[in-house]
């Protein structure tokens, strides 16, 4: 039997990780606090159904992708970028790398967006992703692929020139295709 | 890699992460509200139906579990009365919706034997019921629709859904059958349903994360608790209007706006059959607050079990018994007219929902140790565990009292009773995470 203090516990201990790969996802911490407090909220509804804490942990992102996919459905990619996001302020060549990871990511569709995301974030394998989002591992691969290319070309060069050095850039470019 | 490069790039843009709200605060509170309230809807619900009408008899065979179609549900799928439960499990779309939350669906169950009929689509994620005293129509409100559907309980056809406000989730109807009060947790109102024309009034404001509702005996007035400002709001079902709230507890500070529910906050409620005391649990706490409906005032507390889940009061009015959760695992019968709570009937396990027979002689308490335990009201002694399924949330009573039915939300299904011998029947499936009932027909 789970009780609200053992929720609280989860709660506390996955929102920072939904809230950060939330924002991945939908490129704004505001949105990414609601929709980080819109899956909690739904996972304790059916938080009683949850036994096993592994199986919330799966419950909790898949909630989370839908939730975002389901906000999306219908919209444009009508995300605005902005210098002035966080609300303290940032190194500034953060701030531009932020810009660029972001700006890039937002070109995705959301749902190859969220397949890079899960991927690439979240270190799911290609079965797993199939399965959370309901999909084909082979439109798992094809998608991955298709967005690493893109992110690819436009990652390359700007990320170079913001992200601390020391960081193995050359590795996006010897990228093979999932 | 490709791989860890991208994670890195992912981490630099993630690294100005500002400080967290209350998120994980503030979404159990947002979960709690839709689970506290399944367990007090039955007694709602059932506070309307009348000792009348036997068994129902049951018609159509096969078409039980089948997918809904209007054509199917057109035809009443037996003759007399339903229990109604509400399945509030957002069903995860296939094909094309399969990224959508599809509607959800209210699953019609004859009285005896008791079957599950064609399930009625409703909206997004409802989360309670209320039936009509004359039992014809039941309302569903959904709290992720911000919608409520109203049913007819002769066709199990669903109405047109009506717009309210944000989150509906507290549900009450006047003894006349005129209005349906719903009320809207997010937007902080309460909306009138006539339930003649099936169209929303002019929502009521009242305080901030309003969430159960009680209806005055007299049905005059309807009482709402709101769980951020810590208040209680009257609203005249004459007039529409609110007076002013009875405070239970520090609310917040003044000119902020601030939606985060307080530690302790008024829970649920429960009128005594004069109509001139209302009493509010005060969630997280031991505390039961009797309020006079006459003057506005606020009684001295009574200690009871921890965490109080579910209030009880007896038809002659004489005993409030409170319901405690599994630290506690405890029923505390208190008397209306000292307002002092008796010694704690233990149960072995803790409440999570409690209901009183028909003639008063038991109150049913499903625990979660997977059983319902019948304590005899005049001796305050507790009978022998009944087993049913995992996760009790809801009860109702059959029309005439005979069967008892219980909502196993873990196991997606609904147990009988029979009362007269307190032995449970095969358990009947129905859809998922049901949440809420009532019965209707």
């Amino acid at each position: 039997m789970t009780t609200p203090d053992e929720f609280t516990e989860f709660a506390v201990a996955a929102s920072p990780r939904l809230r950060r790969t939330a924002y991945l996802l939908c490129g704004d911490w505001h949105t990414a606090e609601d929709l980080a407090q819109a899956t909690l909220a739904k996972m304790f509804v059916y938080w009683r159904r949850l036994r096993r804490r592994d199986a919330a942990d799966a419950y909790a992102m898949r909630t989370l992708v839908n939730t975002y996919l389901a906000g999306r459905r219908g919209k444009q990619a009508g995300e605005l970028l902005t210098g002035e996001l966080p609300e303290r302020p940032a190194r500034p060549e953060q701030a531009e790398l932020r810009l660029v990871v972001l700006g890039a990511l937002a070109t995705l569709p959301p749902s190859s967006r969220a397949i890079v995301v899960l991927r690439y974030w979240e270190d799911q394998s290609v079965e797993q992703v199939a399965a959370l989002l309901g999909c084909s591992e082979g439109n798992v691969k094809s998608q991955s692929a298709r967005a690493l290319r893109k992110l690819r070309g436009l990652l390359g060069d700007a990320a170079v020139e913001s992200c601390s050095p020391g960081r193995p850039l050359a590795g996006l470019a010897e990228t093979r295709d999932a | 890699m490709d791989e860890s490069f991208l994670r890195d790039l992912f981490e630099c843009a993630t690294e100005d992460e500002p400080p967290m709200g209350r998120v994980a605060h503030n979404s159990l509170l947002a979960g709690l509200r839709l689970r506290r309230h399944r367990r007090t809807q039955a007694a709602v619900s059932c506070a309307a139906v009348v000792a009348v009408l036997g068994a129902g008899i049951p018609l159509a065979v096969g078409s039980a579990g089948r997918t809904a179609g209007l054509a199917a549900a057109a035809q009443p799928q037996w003759l007399g009365p339903a229990v109604y439960v509400v399945n509030s499990h957002p069903v995860w779309g296939t094909g094309r919706n399969k990224d959508k939350e599809v509607p959800a669906t209210v699953t019609p169950i004859s009285i005896a034997p008791g079957r599950a009929g064609t399930p009625i689509t409703v909206g997004y994620g409802p989360s309670n019921l209320v039936v009509t005293p004359n039992r014809k129509t039941v309302y569903v409100a959904n709290y992720g629709g911000d919608t409520v559907t109203p049913i007819t309980a002769a066709s199990n056809l669903p109405g047109k859904p009506i717009k309210v406000g944000r989150n509906p989730l507290g549900l009450a109807i006047t003894p006349n059958g005129k209005t349906v009060y719903a009320v809207n947790t997010t937007s902080g109102t309460v909306t009138p349903i006539s339930t003649a024309t099936n169209t929303a009034r002019r929502p009521i404001k009242v305080g901030l994360s309003p969430d159960e509702i009680a209806m005055a005996p007299d049905g005059k007035t309807v009482y709402v608790a709101n769980g951020a400002s810590n208040t209680v709001t009257p609203i005249s079902t004459v007039t529409n209007t609110a007076s002013a709230p009875i405070r239970t507890g520090p609310g917040p500070v003044p000119g902020h706006v601030d939606t985060t529910i307080p530690k302790i906050f008024p829970d649920e409620l429960a009128i005594t059959p004069n109509g001139r005391t209302l009493y509010v649990t005060m969630a997280n706490s031991r505390r039961v607050l009797p309020i006079s409906t006459v003057t506005g005032q606020v009684g001295p507390a009574i200690e009871v079990g921890r965490q109080p889940t579910s209030l009880n009061i007896t038809a002659n009015g004489k005993t409030l018994y409170v319901s405690s959760d599994s630290k506690t695992k405890a029923v505390t019968p208190v008397s209306t007219a000292t307002n002092t709570a008796g010694p704690a009937i233990s149960l072995g396990s803790g409440a999570e929902v409690a209901l009183l027979s028909q003639n008063g002689k038991t109150l049913y308490v499903a625990t979660d140790g997977d059983t319902v335990v019948p304590i005899s009201t005049a001796t305050n002694t507790p009978g022998t565990p009944i087993k049913i399924g995992a996760g009790a949330d809801a009860m109702a009573l059959s029309p005439g009292g005979r069967v008892l039915y219980v909502v196993n939300q873990l196991s997606d299904n609904v147990t009988a009773i029979r009362t007269a011998t307190n032995r449970p029947g095969a358990p009947i499936k129905v859809g998922q995470v049901p949440v809420a009932i009532g019965v209707a027909g």
